[in-house]
C-alpha cells in the first residue's frame, strides 16, 4: 500500500472538493484562454471591427451594404460572452447601423434605406440565432453532466460497501473511546489526563467520518460543472482514499508514482475524479476477474508534451485486445454482466471536454493502460 | 489436575490486537487498559508475528479485513500452530458465511462493528480465563511428566500394579518382592507422583497413559 491515508489529523473539516484560494476566472472554451486575452484582446479586435465596419458603411455611398459585417461581431460576442452583453453588443450595432445612414452623404436615399433595414434584419436574425445556438449548446451540457452525475452516483453506488466501511471504522472506535472515558471517570481517583486523551480520540474521530461524508456528498453534487486551478496530485491522493477499502479487501497493491513537478489543470474537481473512480473501479473489478497472483493497480501522473499532465492507470487484470481497445468508449458498449455501458463513454467525453484526450491500450505483460491527458497552466503564469 | 503453586499466583494477562485501522486500534488499547487490561496493538499480521509472545495468559483481538493478509485465513492457520491462545474476531462489514467460517476455526466470539463494548471485554474475559485454563494444564502436564520421570524403575512397575487395581500381595508376587518393600516403594510413588489417594493416583495414571498416546 501506499502512504495515501484518510489522515484526520491533516485537515479536519475540510470539504475537499472546494478549492478556496484559485478564484481564477473560470473558462467557457474548452482550453482555457490566457486571461489577457480574454478580457483585453477579444474585446479590443471585436470594438475595432465594429468601428471600421462604422467608418467603411459611413464613407461608402448607400448602394453598399457593409453594415452586414457587424454580423461578424455578433457572431464572435455570441461565442465569448452570455447572453445579456451578446444583446447588448447587438443592439450598439444597430444604433450604429442607424447612425451610419443618416451619417452618410453619397448614393441614393431609398436604396440606402433598403440596405439599412436588410442590414438590421441580418443583425436581428444572427443575434436570435446564435442566441438560439448557445442556448443549446448549454442544454446539451447540462443534459451531459445530469447524465455523468447519474454514471457518479452509479459508481458511487458499487462503492457503497467500502464508504460504509470507511464510516464504520472511525464510529468504532468513537464508541469505544467513549466507553473507555466513561470508565476512566468512574475510576476512584478519576484518570484526567487519560480522559482527555479519549475525548481527543473521539473529536479526531469524528472528524473522519464527516471528511469521509463530505467526499461522498461533493461526488453526489448535482449542479453545472466548475472548473478550478487545481492540483492534480493532491486530487488523486484524495480520491483514492475512496478506494482503500476495495483494494484491501481484494488484496491489491495500489502504487502511485506521482511527479512533484506538475502545473496546475484546470478542471471540475468532481468530475475529475469521477473519471479516476471509473478508471480505477474497471482496474479493481478486471483484476478480480483476472484472478492472477499479480494485483497490482499504478496510477502515475507525469508532466507530457507542452504543460499537458499525463495520467495513466495500469492494472494486471484480464487486459483488453488491441481490436477492442477503442469500441470500450462506445455508449452502451459494457462486458460487465450488470454495466450498462456508460461510464467510459462519459469518462471521454468528460476528458475530452476538458481538451484533454482518453485513450486505452492492452499493457505490455499482461492487463490494461488507460492514459488520459489534460492541458496544463503555461509555465509563465505559474 | 494440581499445578505448581507458581503457576497459579501472579499470572499476568495480555490482550494483543491486529487492526490495521489507527483510530480503531487506539480506542481498543485504551479501552482495555480502562478495565485494567494490559493490551498491545499491531497494525498487521507481519507485526505480529516479528512479536516474540510472552509467558502469560493472551486473548487475540483480530480484525478480519487487513492488507496482506485476510484476518480469517490468519486465524485458521494461527488455530493450528497456537491453538492455546484464543481468538475474537471484529468486523465492520460481517455477514453469515464468515462469521461461520470463523467460529469453525475456533474464534470463540465474532463481533460486528460497531460492537457493544460489553460484549468484547465479556468476549475478552472468556477468552483470557480459557487461555489461563489451557495453559495451566499444560504446566500441570509438564509437571507430571517430569515427576514421571523421577520414579525409579521399580517404583513405576508398582504404580502401574497399583493403578491396575492389584493388591500388595499379588504386587510382590509378581515383581518377587517382600510386602514391606513394595509398602514402601507405593508410599515414595505415592509421594513423588503427588497423589493423595488410589482415586488421585488413578487419574494421573490416565492422564499419564493420554500424553503417552499424544506423544506417539
Amino acid at each position: 500500500m501506499t502512504e495515501i491515508q484518510l489522515q484526520p489529523s491533516r485537515k479536519p473539516h475540510s470539504v475537499t472538493i472546494e478549492h478556496p484560494g484559485d478564484e481564477r476566472p473560470t473558462a467557457r472554451a474548452q482550453r482555457p484562454l490566457p486571461s489577457f486575452i480574454r478580457s483585453v484582446a477579444i474585446p479590443a479586435v471585436l470594438t475595432g471591427l465594429a468601428v471600421a465596419t462604422f467608418v467603411v458603411d459611413t464613407i461608402t455611398p448607400y448602394e453598399i451594404a457593409a453594415a452586414t459585417f457587424y454580423v461578424v461581431v455578433v457572431l464572435v460576442a455570441a461565442r465569448m460572452w452570455p447572453r445579456r452583453i451578446v444583446i447588448g453588443v447587438s443592439l450598439s450595432c444597430v444604433v450604429l447601423t442607424v447612425l451610419s445612414y443618416f451619417l452618410t452623404r453619397h448614393g441614393h436615399f431609398g436604396v440606402g434605406l433598403v440596405n439599412t433595414a436588410i442590414s438590421l434584419i441580418a443583425i436581428g436574425a444572427t443575434t436570435y440565432l446564435a442566441i438560439r445556438m448557445e442556448a443549446a449548446h448549454e442544454q446539451a451540457a447540462r443534459a451531459q453532466a445530469n447524465l455523468a452525475r447519474v454514471a457518479r452516483i452509479t459508481t458511487l453506488g458499487e462503492l457503497a460497501a467500502s464508504i460504509a466501511h470507511e464510516v464504520k471504522q472511525p464510529l468504532a472506535a468513537i464508541t469505544t473511546n467513549a466507553n473507555a472515558c466513561a470508565r476512566w471517570m468512574a475510576a476512584d481517583p478519576p484518570n484526567l489526563q487519560r480522559m482527555n486523551i479519549s475525548i481527543a480520540c473521539i473529536v479526531q474521530d469524528a472528524n473522519r467520518a464527516s471528511e469521509t461524508l463530505s467526499r461522498v456528498r461533493a461526488l453526489t453534487r448535482g449542479g453545472e460543472p466548475q472548473r478550478t486551478w487545481v492540483d492534480v496530485n493532491r486530487l488523486i491522493r484524495e480520491t483514492l482514499a475512496l478506494l482503500e477499502g476495495p483494494m484491501r479487501d481484494q488484496q491489491i497493491e495500489l502504487r502511485t508514482d506521482l511527479s512533484d513537478k506538475l502545473p496546475m489543470v484546470h478542471v471540475d474537481a468532481v468530475q475529475f475524479q469521477q473519471v479516476l473512480i471509473n478508471l480505477a473501479v474497471n482496474a479493481l473489478e478486471a483484476i478480480g476477474e483476472a484472478g492472477g497472483a499479480e494485483r497490482t493497480i499504478q496510477i502515475s501522473a507525469q508532466k507530457a508534451r507542452g504543460c499537458d499532465v499525463q495520467i495513466t492507470v495500469e492494472d494486471t487484470g484480464v487486459g483488453l485486445d488491441a481490436a477492442r481497445a477503442d469500441m470500450i468508449f462506445d455508449a452502451f458498449y459494457t462486458t460487465k454482466p450488470q454495466g450498462i455501458g456508460i461510464g467510459l463513454s462519459i469518462c471521454r467525453s468528460i476528458i475530452e471536454a476538458h481538451g484533454g484526450q482518453l485513450m486505452a491500450t492492452p499493457r505490455t505483460g499482461g492487463g490494461a493502460l488507460f492514459r488520459f491527458t489534460l492541458p496544463g497552466e503555461q509555465e509563465q503564469n505559474s | 489436575m494440581i499445578a505448581p503453586p507458581e503457576v497459579l499466583e501472579r499470572r499476568r494477562s495480555l490482550v494483543l490486537i491486529i487492526d490495521d485501522d489507527h483510530s480503531v486500534r487506539g480506542a481498543l488499547v485504551n479501552l482495555f487498559e480502562s478495565v485494567g487490561l494490559e493490551a498491545q496493538a499491531f497494525e498487521s499480521v507481519d507485526e505480529f508475528l516479528a512479536w516474540p509472545l510472552p509467558d502469560a495468559d493472551i486473548c487475540l483481538v483480530l480484525d478480519v479485513r487487513m492488507p496482506g493478509r485476510n484476518g480469517i485465513e490468519f486465524q485458521e492457520e494461527w488455530a493450528h500452530t497456537h491453538g492455546d491462545i484464543p481468538v475474537v474476531m471484529i468486523t465492520a462489514h460481517g455477514d453469515i458465511p464468515m462469521s461461520v467460517r470463523a467460529m469453525k476455526a475456533g474464534a470463540i466470539e465474532f463481533l460486528p462493528k460497531p460492537f457493544r463494548e460489553q460484549d468484547l471485554l465479556d468476549a475478552i474475559h472468556a477468552g483470557l480465563s480459557k487461555c489461563g485454563i489451557r495453559r495451566q494444564a499444560i504446566a500441570a502436564d509438564a509437571d507430571l511428566l517430569v515427576r514421571l520421570a523421577s520414579l525409579s524403575k521399580r517404583e513405576r512397575q508398582v504404580m502401574d500394579s497399583v493403578a491396575s487395581g492389584l493388591l500388595t500381595k499379588q504386587i510382590a508376587n509378581d515383581l518377587g518382592l517382600s510386602e514391606i518393600t513394595v509398602k514402601l516403594c507405593r508410599a515414595s510413588m505415592m509421594r513423588k507422583i503427588g497423589a493423595q489417594s488410589l482415586i488421585d493416583l488413578g487419574r494421573i495414571c490416565e492422564r499419564v497413559k493420554a500424553l503417552k498416546i499424544q506423544e506417539a
